[in-house]
């Protein structure tokens, strides 16, 4: 491998990663909240089709990563009417969501495009070299290399990273975010909103499981098929447990996660070791992800409040 | 009071009344059939907004279920219809059995698909295999006894693995303090490509042939006797009634399933009753959480023995996901999963027929997510529902009845 093979194989690892990121990041901002939104997987696939949606008849990319904000927040929204409005079960929640997202996006794919499988592809999106971020002076160093070519996505995904960050651990509201998710109880006697700020965290969250999945039709990929995300909200939900619920640990356990990715594929595609088969590293995520929890490996806990609804009344 | 007395009624006509939580409820029949009601007019207005004829898609959804009589294809549709709801009301049953002990067990993918791969293994592993066609050939024309015995060796053993599968989430919970969703949701995707992504494409693939072609197929013996013989329609119904059966005993009639209602009744406030009553809860966790895995794999053993006949490479994930919507729609209980199963065994059969009207047969999808969307909004559909009821009831009858809705 020379220099060139490297560089575009970590540019390729990055185009695996975001996706994972976006949705990892999607569960650390419900969660610290203290809704957990199972249904990520299914808000990705409908950010995936309204993202390709909108970038293939506006021709432009941007209006399509609109599309996918505004399709994540109206699902996250109705997540949230749903376990915050009703205290719904918020597994339940979740499942409707993924079910629903499968039997729609491939009604509306047939009734849109007329076709089954995959849309139309894509001439504008944010893969093509007109949308890329060129940053020619990195292009002679070995290895930032790598990043002199990069879709935009990429470097989003990054700075919502560490906009998250900042939110979560260095602004008021994130405190009370944090606060929510560990004792709604205590906020609600500092005088906070619980339900405000957890309608807050679920919809601002779903859109960024909305641009996750619009990331794979007009980034990633140049289309959207019929089996996407292909349960890559699941991983992102690994991924999000794997970081401890903070968003750099979702950022370093997506770019481990998206590692997996591209040496699986330089498996199957190079035919190095014949014998691993590739089910074998495709479980990796999981796996590791419950050895984290079990605590066989460093100890991942969960919000203390994460996942239960909240009585105002309930002693 | 007549509403709640036609409830009462209806409840006693399936025998389900005086139960649990239903005595103190009669309002917890009438979510599920409110919600799969409203699910199927959400699914008209997806029609109608996309400019096409709901009630021509409807008309060719349920006259092409199985469910209504008549018509030259009703003997195969109806046929189908009840292989189709045999993996759901499995599915639907462990997901339910869960439930009861508190428990939200969203596995049952993965226990489906352990129980399907394992069943396949010991109906081609040529020493059982073998032992069995002998066995037929020796018997003559008593050969049915073999192939008895032979079917059931597989769905024991898949059921034993795909309970296997369940207690490890089941372990992580009790000893690690894993939660259930999470512990479950990675067991799942662990058993899918450890199965589609190496056992059926490796190591149990005929080796002359490409990847493509799926697992070795299993042996006549070790196939359900069908039993309705122009259809495929096979003993996968009767078999997957007498586990619902046994479900029930084990909920209410046997001291493990009191134990297990006991947790499931506390699990959110602690689980200090039985606790103190001396039921030793993890292990009753670990219990629950086998039969749970084990009920699934008996539907992922059905998809091999009563259908496919191999591991084939064509299949898709959701037969666990649909359980889940079956055990919400019947509302966790044994007899209320059968017809829930049945209902959406039904609108899979259906939905194959919309295609006709350029309606895609994931249509079905749609109706169960609403339906199962509706569920996690039942305290709302119940306020309403209660609203409703008031308000028909202060006009005709004096207000002092209020107190007995709310």
């Amino acid at each position: 491998m020379n220099i060139l093979q490297i560089n575009l194989t970590i540019a390729q690892m990055l185009d695996y990663t975001m996706p994972i990121l976006f949705a990892a990041l999607c569960g650390v901002l419900s969660e610290s909240a203290g809704v957990v939104n199972i249904g990520l997987d299914g808000i990705m696939r409908f950010g995936a089709f309204f993202g390709l949606l909108g970038a293939f008849f506006s021709h432009s990319p941007w209006i399509g990563l609109l599309f996918g904000i505004a399709i994540g927040c109206l699902v996250g929204a109705l997540h949230a009417f749903i376990t915050i409005r009703w205290n719904g079960d918020q597994t339940v929640s979740g499942t409707a969501i993924n079910v629903i997202a499968v039997g729609l996006m491939t009604y509306l794919l047939e009734y849109v495009f007329s076709t089954t499988g995959y849309s139309p592809q894509l001439q504008n999106y944010f893969g093509a070299q007109a949308y890329r971020v060129h940053l020619p002076f990195l292009a002679k160093i070995p290895l930032l290399g790598a990043f002199s070519n990069l879709s935009f996505m990429i470097w989003f995904g990054f700075i919502c990273t560490v906009l998250m960050h900042v939110l979560l651990y260095h602004t008021v509201l994130g405190l009370r975010i944090r606060t929510c998710g560990e004792n709604p109880k205590a906020a609600t006697t500092l005088g906070i909103n619980v339900f405000r700020i957890r309608w807050f965290a679920v919809v601002a969250g779903a859109a960024l499981a909305g641009i996750g999945g619009a990331t794979l039709s007009i980034s990633s990929f140049s289309g959207f098929s019929d089996s996407m995300p292909n349960g890559v909200g699941f991983i992102g939900l690994a991924a999000m447990i794997f970081g401890k619920w903070t968003p750099f640990g979702a950022l370093g356990a997506a770019l481990l996660f998206g590692t997996g990715q591209i040496v699986q594929s330089i498996i199957a595609v190079t035919g190095i070791a014949p014998k691993l088969a590739p089910g074998l590293t495709l479980i990796l995520p999981y796996v590791l992800t419950l050895a984290v929890l079990a605590g066989f490996v460093g100890k991942s806990v969960a919000p203390a409040a994460d996942g239960l609804p909240y009585y105002k009344e309930q002693r | 009071m007549s509403e709640s007395n036609f409830t009462t009624k209806f409840l006693k006509a399936f025998g389900i009344d005086n139960k649990g939580r239903n005595r103190r409820d009669p309002l917890n029949i009438w979510v599920p059939l409110i919600s799969v009601g409203l699910a199927l007019i959400v699914g008209m207005i997806v029609i109608a907004a996309s400019g096409r004829n709901p009630f021509r898609a409807y008309a060719l959804l349920f006259g092409d279920s199985g469910l209504i009589p008549g018509g030259a294809a009703w003997r195969r549709e109806f046929a189908e219809l009840l292989i189709k709801s045999a993996m759901y009301i499995a599915t639907g049953l462990s997901v339910a059995l869960a439930f009861k002990g508190g428990l939200f067990n969203i596995g049952a993918e993965g226990q489906f698909w352990v129980g399907a791969i394992v069943a396949t293994f010991f109906g081609y592993w040529a020493p059982v295999a073998h032992t069995f066609g002998a066995m037929y050939v020796a018997l003559g024309s008593f050969g049915w006894i073999a192939q008895l015995l032979h079917g059931a060796i597989c769905i024991i053993m898949g059921m034993l693995a795909g309970g296997a599968w369940a207690a490890v989430a089941g372990y992580l919970y009790v000893k690690r303090g894993v939660n259930i969703v999470i512990g479950t949701i990675m067991l799942n995707w662990i058993a899918w490509f450890l199965i589609t992504s190496w056992l059926a494409i490796g190591p149990m693939t005929p080796p002359s042939q490409t990847f493509t072609s799926g697992t070795f197929y299993v042996a006549d013996t070790a196939k359900l006797l069908r039993i309705m013989m122009p259809t495929r329609l096979n003993t996968s119904i009767l078999l997957v009634l007498l586990a619902a059966y046994a479900t029930w005993f084990l909920l209410y009639k046997t001291t493990v399933g009191y134990e297990i209602r006991a947790i499931g009744y506390t699990a959110n406030i602690g689980m200090e009753a039985p606790r103190a009553q001396g039921i030793n809860i993890g292990r009753r966790i670990l219990q629950l959480m086998f039969f749970s895995g084990a009920l699934a794999a008996l539907g992922g053993s059905f998809f091999i023995l009563g259908l496919q006949y191999q591991f084939p490479n064509t299949a898709t994930m959701g037969y666990g996901w649909t359980g889940i919507g079956v055990a919400l729609i019947g509302q966790s209980e044994p007899l209320g999963v059968v017809l829930a199963g049945l209902f959406i065994g039904a609108l899979r059969t259906g939905a194959t027929s919309m295609q006709i009207a350029n309606i895609p047969k994931t249509f079905s999808n749609i109706i169960e997510g609403m339906a199962v969307g509706f569920i996690a909004l039942q305290v709302a559909v119940r306020y309403y529902l209660v609203k409703i009821l008031q308000r028909r009831r202060t006009r005709t009858d004096p207000p002092a009845d209020q107190e007995a809705i709310a």
